[in-house]
């Protein structure tokens, strides 16, 4: 039972956003995100939170985030090699397009400099891949 | 002869105007070096201009802000009171308890952690990451997130990191254990630990603010209801280890009832600052 309940657990998350992409590709996203919070960190840019998941062609992946008026936001993303447009965009609490990045870009990225504090949303779309396989991809979110 | 003479005219015609003709054309119009054709690229379409779904749809893990951000969003209203300077550490039993207050203790010593990193003396520094070593194993995080703690603990008492680096070390850290204890010990763990490390923070804000001669606009860092409803999604009766929850989780849901309703407020002020740490200073002098 304990092992259905395992299953199910690991199974969720493919069904909701698709099937593992290869453990090397997954890799590649983490090192990019850990290199990206690296090179941040002398700077004075700290890391919120990150994540790295892989994506099916034309699925979205959504997070939440909490963003304080007066500091500056940068969200970026990183994705593996066979994945050739990725697109984002947040949204506001009230559900409003606030920016959108859909010119082709494997890595979009943004700076942010909320003007209220408040939830705003970040929702990744994998637009086209090389070999119309999913895609690993991730985002790191800092704050200075 | 005619015909000879017109089918021979023909001939020169083919042999010297055709191939001059293609030569002309290959000339004006080379090759492109590159033989891939490039595609003409499809019109994307707009993502919509407003969305009522994404509450719903959006991973919230990432809705919690971090200690160290909350202070830094405090400083840039106008309140220049360091965290570090308040913190008041407390005797958290973090073995030998239930699992889901040893993660709410983990997440207080995880803020005061990264809260003092920067101007803690290492004996302080080593028995943080031990006490957060301790508690996150009791909890169920695996064995990576133990050696990580470990190797840190290591790497401080050789004096081989500047705190700069144990920054990102811990920071990702955090986001591993994160990560290994949604997989270890269940969905409930990370909200608990992530409320922790949020009351505190949130304790610390409020005592700054009122500790300040200005507040500014930093009352108006505390609106921020989704985070306390998302905990509150989180700390449910029949959710817990016993299928109920226990005397001091009850008393964390109602203070976080609480903050949420205090949170909604368009305009938060001095007052409502002072509601809210009353709140987070009773139930973490209970923890």
């Amino acid at each position: 039972m304990k092992r259905l309940i395992a299953l199910a657990l690991v199974a969720l998350p493919i069904l909701c956003l698709g099937t593992p992409a290869a453990a090397d590709d997954e890799a590649e996203v983490g090192t990019c995100l850990r290199l990206i919070a690296q090179e941040g960190s002398p700077e004075g840019k700290r890391m919120v939170s990150a994540d790295s998941f892989s994506l099916m062609l034309m699925k979205e992946a959504v997070y939440s985030f909490t963003l304080f008026a007066g500091l500056s936001y940068e969200i970026n993303t990183c994705a593996a090699a066979n994945v050739t447009d990725l697109d984002a965009y947040i949204y506001d609490q009230d559900g409003k397009l606030v920016e959108a990045k859909t010119e082709k870009d494997r890595q979009p990225s943004f700076s942010i400099k909320p003007e209220r504090t408040g939830t705003y949303y970040l929702v990744l779309k994998l637009m086209e891949t090389n070999n119309q396989q999913p895609g690993a991809v991730g985002y790191v979110q800092l704050y200075e | 002869m005619n015909e000879v003479y017109r089918r021979s005219n023909q001939s020169l015609l083919e042999w010297l105007v055709l191939p001059a003709l293609l030569g002309l054309f290959l000339t004006a119009c080379p090759p492109a070096e590159d033989p891939v054709e490039e595609e003409t690229p499809a019109a994307k379409a707009e993502p919509p201009a407003v969305r009522t779904d994404l509450s719903e749809l959006a991973a919230s893990r990432s809705l919690v802000p971090s200690p160290t951000e909350i202070q830094e969003a405090m400083m840039q209203a106008g309140v220049s009171i360091r965290f570090d300077k308040l913190i008041k550490r407390r005797n958290l039993k973090l073995t030998d308890d239930a699992k889901d207050l040893v993660a709410l203790r983990s997440g207080i010593v995880l803020a005061d952690l990264v809260l003092t990193l920067n101007h803690s003396e290492k004996d302080v520094l080593l028995k943080d990451l031990e006490s957060l070593r301790t508690g996150l194993a009791t909890i169920g995080a695996g064995d990576d997130v133990e050696k990580t703690l470990v190797a840190i603990g290591e790497h401080v008492k050789a004096d081989a990191v500047s705190r700069q680096e144990l920054w990102v070390q811990v920071e990702e850290m955090r986001e591993a254990a994160y990560g290994e204890l949604e997989h270890e010990a269940g969905s409930r763990m990370v909200p608990l630990v992530q409320a922790g490390s949020w009351l505190e923070a949130t304790d610390l804000l409020c005592q700054a603010i009122q500790n300040s001669e200005q507040a500014g606009a930093a009352p108006n860092l505390l609106r921020q209801p989704q985070v306390v409803k998302y905990f509150l999604n989180r700390i449910k009766a029949g959710t817990g280890e016993e299928g109920e929850l226990s005397p001091l989780l009850t008393l964390a849901r109602g203070t976080l009832e609480q903050i949420h309703d205090i949170a909604t407020k368009e305009e938060l002020t001095v007052e409502d600052v002072r509601r809210i740490q009353g709140l987070t200073s009773d139930l973490l002098g209970k923890l």
